[in-house]
């Protein structure tokens, strides 16, 4: 029977019509007709056990479970009846009879399912006399609390941690009224997504942040959009008096359909940060202090336009934000372009999402692009070096959704991730061989001349693959099945030499092959950022700059000709002395770009910083002026996520302190400097955007002009050339627990991970006489840094693996800079190193 | 601590019992009376090991060990008694030699001798209700128990 | 009366496979592989043998409808998690003739088309395993198992899966779970497992005594077993007499005889010529009864309308020094600690009952303690996931109804009114 068959279901005397496939239960649910339960959810496998939803259907004597009945034509069935009353409350009176009923002091008094569904039925007997079970809490999570005595056994958490986190980290432990609903002791699993939470019908999983911090009547409820990565999750802000108390997910609204990983539901906690700033700091006698807006501004706009006139407008530049809004970005650039009057604009999507724009920009037609529902049907996912489990884990969960459902993961990575132990194969490639994969697939499918000499044999090797392994590669891109291919590119292409160029390869094969391709995106409004014109060649929606009279006509202010430096070229500026003013909204370079000894040596030599930001950040502590800026949760806007969705939302608490939206401020400061903008609202400045770039369903148009791009020669240095010096090889990860500097100030991920840990394999481990928690000096060219030690077997040999964002041990100090000829980025996905025990 | 894996040895009789099922998961029970043997009890390390060598999650096997009688999470006696204590075997007398063995034994059901020779258990039926009052010593049946054949039983135990 | 499955263990070495083969053994396998495997299955419908586990389903409609799936490869499961307590029949056939059962499960396996099969052992059975995996090598040895069986294109293989200690899976989608490797609960159905069965596949769950019969059945024609003893459910039945008679065992008999007779004859009486009190009909679960059933003939229907079932046709006998309340907390403990959890009426109702029984037994029941049994027995029945739950609830209804009086002069009196007691709770 296919999906949209329909079937004939007589439910309580009425007649309907269901489509075929169904239980009892989904299609009650579709209809509007309520059956209690407990253990039913839609989404997860049916239990059976909680046997609230028992039903009457004509024929058999017995009740059955409206959650295990499938649905089938002609069927009748009676929903209340006495009989079924009785019985519903008869599993009530037993569920209640070891119930701890301590709701005087249960967070989810008022929220439960238990507590409604006895109201509802309203005489429910308490015949049972004997001691009720002591309650028992258990804090072995940091961040979820398991109240044993009030679980209904409903098996909904370990069913969510099974089927749709893949986490397994929750068992039944033991069996019969013992049963323990609990991680196993010693625990480890959990990836803290909270969706346990989220699905327990009563007070037994409980979110440890919150614990006691109000009633669910006091709270208030805010739709909001994450943060931290480019998957753009919906959020809702629970809030009480102004400060985030929770966050849950809005239904199962959203990209992320009712999930939230670690940082979107434990990463708020910079929000309320004690250490947020709260008011303008300007540098005076070479110490930042505290002033007001008024003379905050004005100080920028006199040194400003005392450095553009001594030194011309060339000598500042500038940072939008890979994290900042649409509308902030977009602002920012017409405040560079148009006020300062350079194009020197750039973010740090330049080493993330712009090179794989630039590859996109040079194929020229269609090519589809995947949305995460894409992902969660694809019959196989072919994964270069990316770690979507980690940098986007609701990306990662489309794809366990797909596993699931029985597609193919292949996964080409040389480093060990929590994506590549979900992959059906896990094609370990040498390091920096992503982009000569790619064009050796391109070379057997696109049979193009130039591509050739990249399918050779020789060349094979250096990827660490055999031609065969290659040639099944390239199957996946073959024969009718290509269609539900998605590929997943990352930055271990985006972020290599020639990365572009390998994207572009990558997409005219997707586009020939009718398959779909999805970028992963670390940083939440990297397209964004890119799309508003935080591009120094770009103008908002991509537009070349030759087009800039369409944008000065509604400007009604000039747009420099002449293309700006992206970010590296200002930073090399900035180091010969040739950029006077850097102007930083809600960057971090020192912390956040690779070799962060080069940026910071850079950063010094400019005469004037300006940095917008949430907190006094290293870059912030180089400043003279540090503006402080809105959080996500206090202002509007909107951000574009990974799959191009452009998603609004409003502010939910007041700013802290004296903090403003980053749109304000460059209003504001554009007035000072004498070429106002006119926009009053954030809707004016959003309107005037959607204008130069309408919106269509939610995704801008892009057109892509099929740049042509350099196909590098075979000659090209792919992956590190030895060094006896520097033996072992690190390799830069992503955790589940940070994601920028917020996410190192966020309660709840430093309880779900609190420092850094250096991922190597034992033999490795023993060479320098350490073991797991030891604590290590790791050496490059360009720094060193200490962090201890986690021994893992499945880390390849000679390799380290170190994540990028936490701040005790930043990998990107031992990176280095080398520029990619094409994008212009640090090319900074590993470094050599050498390393030694403390 | 000794490392989370299997000997040799075992590791063989694993592949070679894995070779009879369709899947990995289904040779748990059997892995997991190799670990238990071997690890003295399922305890963290034996589960580590066992969901290593079947590539199931650890909450899994911790769910299936804790699940069935046969398994203790906890180390246990040298050797183990199950004394039948269901309905038959209670009829012609188990309750006396439960007390017999507690008594000779000087600990509680459930509990191990301080020199860990013995654990004692109640057992739910062994399947030889037409000879009780029965009961097992490690795979060793015994069965029409009286106080006196519990003491020449028990002699032969070390 | 001859006796079928219990024909052989008397014999010395019955164990092994010459003795088997001197006996008749293999005969029933060499018949059937002459045969297609349809009329195999339509030979098994003619004797209208059924499953002797508990259920009584007919077993070759089993058979046909896992043979009618087109799903490969197909398993056949022998169900030998003798778990109901009081039973201990398949343990005679499993240690006394093993290769009986390997018999049965062979033609099973060529009649519906399955490759593969494994026994699925319970785990208090630890010294069957090697006299089941002895007589496997034997028979793998002599050809009637392995590859190509007796020449024929027919292949079967049989491995022994010890349980760990769940009465549960006795239960066939337990049993399933089970042997995949995960806790021991019973499956939704549907699926059923003759199409969804163990690793996704066709399989036919079969208890030892079940495919037992089978080589008979085979050897000496359906229409031969169909004649013996009742029609309804032909056959000989392996009942096991416990308790308080004078001659506790195992007694082959054809359904249809008295438990006056099973008791009397068979069993020799009551121990010490005491007063019979009441007896057990078939397993832990199934309701006792009285003297004045005695003369109820042991078939499905008969214990049926006596209020009771035949279930494994264990039966337990009890004398009048046995004090019931704590023959019903006796077996309720049973059923709270092999309770699997899964759902609210079993994993929360039988523990309830347990507390109500042990406070009665004790002296400190209350006399609304009595109803209260009773309202809980309602409140879980019809109710519960699989068997189990309403099983749990047959020694409280049969206790409760016969020896309501004795329940009363425990919370009357504040102690057990008997003087001379067995039964430890």
């Amino acid at each position: 029977m296919s999906g949209n068959d329909l079937i004939n279901v007589t439910f309580n005397d009425k007649a309907y019509q269901v489509p075929a496939g169904l239980s009892v239960i989904q299609a009650a649910d579709r209809l509007g007709i309520c059956i209690p339960r407990f253990c039913y959810m839609e989404k997860l496998s049916p239990l059976g056990g909680c046997r609230m939803c028992l039903i009457t259907v004509q024929g058999i004597p017995k009740l059955q479970t409206a959650c295990t009945t499938p649905a089938r034509d002609g069927m009748v069935v009676i929903t209340e009846s006495e009989e079924i009353n009785e019985a519903r409350k008869a599993m009530l009176e037993l569920q209640l009879a070891q119930h701890p009923l301590d709701c005087f002091h249960c967070d989810k008094a008022t929220r439960c399912d238990l507590q409604d569904l006895t109201y509802l039925f309203g005489d429910i007997q308490h015949r049972y006399d004997f001691p009720r079970k002591e309650l028992e809490t258990i804090y072995e999570n940091p961040l979820i609390e398991r109240n044993l005595a009030r679980c209904v056994h409903c098996e909904r958490c370990i069913r969510v941690c099974e089927e749709i986190q893949g986490a397994d980290a929750i068992s039944a432990s033991r069996r019969g009224r013992p049963t323990e609903m609990r991680e196993i002791p010693g625990g480890g699993e959990c990836q803290h997504c909270g969706h346990c939470i989220d699905v327990c019908p009563v007070g037994a999983n409980l979110d440890r942040l919150f614990s006691h911090r109000g009633r669910p009547f006091q709270m208030e409820a805010g739709g909001s959009i994450c943060p931290y990565c480019g998957c753009g999750c919906t959020l809702s802000l629970n809030t009480r008096e102004g400060r985030i108390m929770r966050v849950w997910p809005r239904g199962h609204e959203g990209v992320n359909h009712g999930s939230l990983c670690a940082r979107g539901r434990f990463g708020w906690g910079f929000v309320n940060h004690p250490e947020r700033l709260a008011r303008p700091r300007i540098k005076k006698n070479g110490q930042l202090v505290e002033v007001d807006w008024d003379e905050a501004l004005l100080f920028v706009a006199t040194r400003l336009e005392k450095i553009i006139r001594e030194h011309g407008a060339q000598s500042v530049g500038g940072l939008g934000s890979a994290r900042a809004t649409d509308e902030a970005n977009y602002l920012f650039q017409r405040f560079m372009r148009c006020v300062v009057g350079n194009n020197n604009i750039d973010s740090s999507a330049r080493f993330g999402y712009t090179a794989g724009l630039m590859g996109r920009l040079g194929v020229a037609g269609e090519v589809r692009e995947a949305t995460l529902d894409d992902v969660r049907r694809a019959a196989r996912l072919l994964v270069i070096g990316a770690d979507p489990v980690e940098t986007n884990p609701i990306l990662g969960l489309a794809m366990k959704a797909a596993i699931r459902r029985g597609a193919t993961v292949v996964v080409a990575d040389p480093r060990t991730t929590l994506t590549s132990r979900w992959a059906s194969q896990h094609l370990r490639i040498r390091p920096g061989s992503e982009v000569p994969l790619i064009l050796a697939l391109g070379g057997r499918l696109l049979k193009e001349k130039e591509l050739s000499a990249f399918s050779t044999d020789n060349l094979v090797t250096r990827i660490g693959l055999t031609t065969d392994a290659v040639a099944d590669l390239a199957g996946m891109l073959e024969g009718e099945g290509a269609q539900q291919t998605v590929v997943l590119v990352g930055r271990g292409v985006t972020q290599a030499p020639y990365g572009a160029s390998a994207v572009a390869t990558l997409l005219r094969i997707v586009a020939s092959r009718r398959a779909s391709y999805l970028l992963t995106v670390d940083r939440n409004n990297e397209r964004g950022s890119c799309e508003a014109g935080v591009l120094p060649d770009r103008l908002p929606g991509l537009a070349p700059l030759s087009e800039r009279e369409r944008f000065e006509k509604v400007w009604g202010q000039k747009v420099p000709e002449q293309p700006g430096l992206s970010a590296y070229e200002m930073l090399q500026a900035a180091r010969e002395g040739k950029l006077r003013a850097f102007y930083i909204m809600g960057e971090n370079p020192v912390e956040d770009f690779p070799d962060t000894g080069f940026v910071e040596q850079a950063l010094s030599s400019v005469e004037f910083i300006i940095v917008q930001d949430l907190f006094m950040t290293p870059t912030a502590v180089m400043a003279d002026v540090v503006l402080p800026s809105a959080s996500f949760a206090e202002k509007a806007g909107q951000f574009t996520n990974l799959e191009g969705q452009v998603q609004s939302y409003t502010a939910v608490i007041p700013p802290v302190g004296e903090a403003r939206p980053d749109a304000r401020i460059l209003v504001e400061l554009s007035r000072k400097m004498g070429k106002g903008f006119p926009h009053k609202n954030i809707l004016e400045v959003r309107e005037e955007m959607n204008g130069l770039v309408p919106l269509q369903e939610s995704k801008r148009q892009l057109s892509a002009n099929g740049l042509s791009h350099t196909v590098p020669g075979p000659e090209v240095q792919w992956g590190p050339i030895e060094d006896s010096d520097f033996p072992y090889l690190l390799l830069t990860t992503a955790s589940l627990y940070r994601n920028g500097a917020e996410s190192n100030l966020a309660v709840g991920l430093l309880k779900g991970q609190e420092k850094a840990a250096l991922r190597l394999h034992p033999a490795d481990a023993e060479s320098v006489s350490v073991s797991e928690g030891d604590s290590v000096i790791v050496t490059s060219k360009t720094g060193e840094i200490q962090v201890s030690v986690r021994v893992d077997d499945e880390i390849a040999p000679g390799t380290l693996q170190l994540a990028e964002g936490f701040a005790d041990a930043n990998p990107r100090t031992l990176l280095g800079h080398a520029l990619d000829p094409v994008t212009r980025a640090p090319m900074a996905r590993y470094v050599q190193v050498k390393m030694r025990k403390i | 601590m000794a490392p989370a894996v299997f000997a040799a040895e075992t590791l063989n009789k694993i592949e070679e019992i894995m070779a009879r099922y369709p899947t990995r998961r289904a040779a748990i029970l059997p892995v997991l009376y190799l670990a238990q043997e071997e690890f003295g009890c399922v305890d963290d390390r034996a589960l580590m090991a066992a969901s290593k060598v079947l590539g199931v999650s650890k909450a899994d096997v911790y769910g299936v060990a804790t699940y069935y009688s046969m398994f203790e999470t906890k180390p246990f006696g040298r050797n183990v008694i199950h004394l039948c204590d269901n309905l038959a075997c209670s009829l012609l007398g188990a309750e006396s030699l439960q007390d017999h063995l507690e008594r000779k034994l000087e600990i509680q059901m459930g509990q191990t001798t301080t020199d860990g020779r013995f654990t004692l258990k109640n057992a739910e039926c062994l399947g030889a209700c037409a000879q009780a009052p029965v009961m097992l010593v490690n795979d060793d049946f015994y069965e029409g128990l009286t106080d006196a054949k519990i003491d020449e039983i028990l002699a032969k135990y070390e | 009366m001859e006796k079928i499955l219990l024909n052989r263990v008397h014999l010395k070495n019955s164990r092994s496979i010459d003795v088997y083969l001197a006996h008749d053994g293999y005969k029933g396998l060499k018949k059937a592989l002459g045969m297609t495997p349809q009329q195999v299955v339509d030979e098994v419908k003619l004797s209208n043998l059924r499953g002797r586990g508990g259920a009584g389903f007919p077993a070759a409609m089993k058979w046909g409808f896992a043979a009618a799936d087109p799903k490969q490869p197909k398993y056949l499961l022998c169900n030998a998690d003798e778990g109901e307590p009081g039973t201990c029949k398949d343990r005679q056939i499993m240690e006394g003739d093993p290769h009986e059962l390997i018999e049965g499960m062979v033609i099973a396996g060529y009649a519906f088309g399955a490759e593969h099969s494994y026994i699925y052992l319970r785990a208090e059975y630890p010294k069957v395993v090697s006299i089941l995996e002895t007589a496997i090598a034997e028979a793998e040895a002599r050809g009637y198992l392995g590859a190509n069986i007796l020449g024929s294109d027919f292949s079967f293989s049989i491995r022994v899966h010890r349980g760990a200690g769940a009465y549960i899976c006795g239960e066939e989608t337990a049993l399933i779970e089970s042997l995949e490797g995960k806790r021991g609960q019973s499956r939704i159905k549907p699926p059923f497992p003759v199409n969804v069965g163990v690793f996704g596949l066709p399989t036919v769950v079969n208890n030892v005594e079940t495919l037992a019969n089978v080589p008979h059945i085979l050897l000496k024609g359906g229409a031969w077993f169909a004649g013996i003893g009742s029609p309804k459910c032909p056959g000989t039945r392996i009942i096991s007499l416990a308790g308080h008679v004078n001659k506790p065992g195992y007694y082959e008999l054809p359904m249809g005889i008295t438990f006056r007779e099973v008791i009397y004859e068979y069993g020799g009486g009551i121990r010490g010529g005491r007063k019979l009190k009441a007896f057990i009909p078939g397993g832990a679960s199934a309701s006792c009864l009285v003297p004045e059933h005695l003369d109820v003939q042991m078939d499905y229907d008969a214990v049926a309308a006596a209020g009771s079932m035949l279930g494994s046709s264990a039966m337990t006998v009890m004398d009048d020094t046995t004090c019931m309340v704590k023959v019903a907390a006796r077996l309720m403990r049973f059923f709270v600690h092999e309770s699997c959890g899964k759902c609210t009426p079993c994993r929360e109702g039988t523990e309830w009952l347990l507390k109500l029984l042990d406070r009665i037994e004790g002296g400190e029941g209350k006399l609304g303690d009595i109803d209260m049994l009773r309202e809980l027995c309602g409140l879980i029945s019809g109710k519960t996931f699989c068997p189990l739950g309403e099983g749990a609830l047959g020694p409280v209804q049969g206790t409760v109804k016969y020896f309501e009086d004795e329940y009363r002069a425990h919370i009357e009196q504040k102690c057990c009114p008997l003087k001379e007691r067995h039964v430890r709770q």
